[in-house]
Order: structure tokens, then sequence, then C-alpha cells
């Protein structure tokens, strides 16, 4: 698995930067914290692991991005991130969480997918604790969310926290 | 020779059913529970006595009874009944607390955690498990995680003394899941457990002639290398129902009360929160036994720790958040 790497993709007002590989005691933020300034998107889809000591790292690096930007926001991220905003307290720091991908399973067959849920569209849903409906793509049944609704949403009654 | 296997060969000597039993105290109230506990107990050793209030199980416990089964339907029970049971598990120090936990409350578990002597939490539903954990507790060979696979299951083991040998090891790991199940939730699961546990291996486990920890201090970016004759080992395999790893080290330096102070301050409050200045002691084991379906842990004090982590892969993320997450210490007596 690749290490932490990251990327700019600088369209529109905010830049977004995409972080991706496994976050881990080899992870150096420095480089992209002093890119960071005002308004700053995280694209979160391509983080595949956190350990223990990435999470330390994660933990200091946010504070900082917290403290010296305006405006956070994390996008598109990967069930391992919200496994982490799930599991370890102020994990975004003042980020608003505009969208993620939820695991979905078929209970018929087994299957596994993700699809990508918008905290703004799917909102009606997302407060009243459901994910919108999906098929399976292998056998037609319908899917449920891999995890229990409280359990995987709960991240979302979380405030931002202050940096 | 490993003295690690000197011990579980002592201690794996032939038994039969005629075997001498220990006894076995049960409160549970449920009766389709308990008659699956006396099965068991019978089969792991254990003659079964019941008990259908708290009061006495005190006055009952002596030097033949060597575990109390507890089964905790509700947290109305909970509440209930956990300060008088704290007080009975204390006045009796050698036996060991089996707690069926049907649903997996927080609450509970953290209640659990902070109870005196080590915490061996269970599903009422994982019949197999149950025994396995009754029958290590009745003969005391408590190593390897052979017992947790069918017979003839093959696994592999990995002799580790430098700690870069971490991500080639969880590259194999990974590789081997995706083929076992073709799932990259439990491949993404099993990477973080062997990485966590791997870790704490070579970081916090080695100690010196004075039982004082050498690596603990160091960033985690550091390399830590270990002598020959302080290896890592590394097992894992499968029997297509679960997958199984262990991390074993040869110092023997963590003890079940860390173990359950540590876990337990994960599980006090919703969210774990990162304590910086401890360096997040304990956020790496809490991280790990969120990650597996069930975590055991095998201390011989002074001479190793084993730290094994059980991944189910019949059931699916959804179906194992419904259940209660086995944690199990067991403590070589000798």
């Amino acid at each position: 698995m690749a290490p932490f790497s990251w990327s700019k993709d600088a369209e529109g007002e905010a830049i977004t930067y995409l972080l991706s590989g496994r976050v881990d005691e080899s992870s150096d933020f420095e480089p992209l914290l002093r890119e960071l300034k005002d308004e700053v998107i995280f694209d979160l889809a391509g983080i595949e692991r956190i350990n223990s000591s990435g999470v330390l790292r994660w933990g200091r690096f946010i504070r900082e991005v917290s403290q010296r930007v305006q405006d956070l926001r994390f996008v598109r991220c990967s069930p391992v991130i919200v496994s982490q905003l799930n599991m370890i307290k102020d994990f975004s720091g003042k980020a608003a969480i505009e969208s993620f991908y939820a695991p979905y399973v078929c209970e018929e067959c087994g299957a596994e997918s993700t699809a990508l849920l918008d905290v703004t569209k799917d909102r009606e849903q997302l407060e009243t604790r459901r994910v919108p409906s999906r098929r399976c793509d292998e056998c037609g049944h319908d899917m449920v969310l891999n995890s229990l609704e409280d359990s995987y949403l709960g991240f979302l009654d979380q405030e931002p926290g202050e940096a | 020779m490993n003295t690690t296997h000197m011990i579980t060969q002592r201690r794996a000597k032939a038994q039969g059913p005629d075997e001498p039993r220990s006894r076995a105290l049960v409160y549970i109230r449920n009766n389709k529970i308990r008659r699956m506990a006396q099965r068991l107990l019978f089969s792991a050793g254990f003659d079964m006595e019941t008990v259908s209030t708290l009061v006495p199980l005190a006055e009952k416990t002596d030097e033949r009874c060597r575990v109390l089964l507890y089964f905790v339907e509700d947290m109305a029970q909970w509440e209930k009944e956990s300060a008088l049971l704290d007080q009975i598990i204390s006045r009796s120090p050698g036996v060991m607390v089996f707690y069926l936990l049907m649903t997996p409350d927080r609450k509970v578990i953290a209640d659990v955690l902070a109870n005196p002597g080590f915490a061996n939490i269970h599903s009422p539903l994982d019949v197999e498990d149950l025994f396995i954990s009754l029958r290590k507790a009745f003969s005391g060979d408590i190593f390897g995680v052979e017992k947790y696979l069918s017979w003839g299951s093959l696994t592999k083991t990995h002799l580790l003394t430098n700690s870069r040998q971490k991500d080639p090891l969880i590259d194999e790991l990974r590789d081997f899941t995706m083929r076992l199940c073709g799932n990259n939730h439990i491949a993404e699961r099993v990477s973080t457990v062997s990485d966590e546990l791997v870790m704490n291996a070579f970081f916090n486990a080695p100690v010196d002639a004075n039982r004082e920890h050498r690596y603990r201090h160091l960033d985690r970016s550091n390399t830590v290398t270990l002598g020959p004759e302080e290896q890592v080992e590394f097992s894992y395999g499968s029997n297509g129902r679960v997958l199984v790893l262990g991390c074993r080290d040869p110092f023997g330096s963590i003890t079940g009360e860390t173990i359950v102070n540590q876990l337990g301050r994960c599980f006090m409050t919703p969210l774990a929160e990162i304590s910086h200045e401890t360096g997040g002691a304990g956020l790496g084991l809490y991280i790990a036994y969120n990650y597996a379906a069930k975590m055991v842990v095998n201390l011989h004090p002074g001479t190793c720790t084993e730290f094994i982590a059980l991944f189910d892969l019949e059931i699916s993320l959804r179906e194992l958040q419904l259940r209660t997450r086995s944690l199990n210490i067991f403590e070589a007596t000798s």
C-alpha cells in the first residue's frame, strides 16, 4: 500500500488537496501544512489506512490546519476516515464534512459496494439515520448500509471543533 | 528452545473425559443460554453449579471453583447488579469471570473493564469461541493461534527482528486476505490490526534487564532492531470462516491491568481522546479491538505476551456490530 501523498487541484475558489495512501508513523504533513491558507478542501477518498501513530500525527496536523485556515472542508471521506471520525475525538478539527463514502452490503448474496453520499443533498434521509436505497449489481436485491446507521452516521452529530 | 513453547508443551498434557473436573458457578437467568453454558462447561472439563442469586456466590467459591459465568441480558440488569458483582469478585481473586454480554453496550464494557480482575468478555452467541476460552481456562494451555482454527488449517509464521519488516508483512497479509475473501474492508481491518500489534511488539514490549521500557519513548518513525533471541513471532492463518493473526513478543512486559485500564479509558467516553502527552498510549490497542471481531491477550509475565486478533469472514460488518466483541485475557499461572 502506498505511503501518504498529496496533490493539488486548484479549480474553483478553494483549493482542493487530494490526500491518499496510508497515514502512519512515516507520514510527513509539514510540506502540505506550509501550503495551506484561507479556504481549504481535503479530498479524502484516497486515504486507505490509518494506524495509531498516524492518528497522533493527523491530530497534530489538523489542529495546526484548523488554526491556520479560515474555512476547512472534507469531501469524499473514505470509510477509513469515517471510522476514525466515529472513534476519535476532534479527528476533523474545525472541518465541515461535505460528503463521504458509505459501504453497502447485499444481505441476499453478500456483495459489497460503496456509494458517495452528500451531506446537503441527502440531508433529509441522513438526519433520520437512513441512507439512500441502492440495488445490488450482482443479484438486484436491495442493499443495506454495511454498518449500523447510528454507528456509521454518528459523526454527523458532532459539531466542528474549535481550533 | 523458545521458552513459550516449553510452557505450552508442559501444560498440554493428555486429558480425557475422566480427568479431574473443576467447578464453575453460573449465574444465567436465561434458560436457553444456561443450557448452552452447561454443555460447553461440561465439555471443557467443568461441573456446573447454578446460582439463582448473586449473594451466595462468594460463599460458594473455593479452590475447585475456577470460573464464574455471568450473563448480562440488558442494561437494567447490569445497573442493578454490577456493584454487588464487584464486591463478590474482589472477594474471590482466584476465580476467572466470564461476562456473557448480549448487547455490546459501551457503558457495560467500560464498567466490566473497570472491575477488579481480568475481564473476559464474550458474546453468548459465539459458542465455539466461548468453548475455546473455557478450555484454555481449564487446561492452562493458553498460547497459540491454532486453537482458534479448525484441524488441518494452515498457518504461516514470520520471525521479525526489525520494525521495518512491518510494511512487507502487511502487504503480504493484505494480499492473503484479498485472495481469501476478496473483501476490501476486511483486508483493511486485518492490515490495521497487524500494524498495531507489530508496532506494539517493537516499541512498547521490549524491556531491559531492569524491566525498563527500551523504546517506548521513541517516535514511531525510528527503526527498532531486536536481537536474535528477541524475535517477534507473527503468525496468521484461516479455516475459511475466520482469519486469525497472532503476535508474540518474548518480553512479557505488559500486564492485564494495563490492558484493561487503557481500553477502559477509551470506552469511558463516546469518542476516544488523543492524549498527546502520553503518546497516545492505549490508542493502538483500542483501534485493534474496534477493528477485530475478537481480541485475545495471553500473558506470561516476564516471559512473553501474545496478542491474537480474529476476523469473522462469514458475517457482515453490520452483523458484527450487533454482537459483543470478545476480549479475553489469560495469564499463565507459572
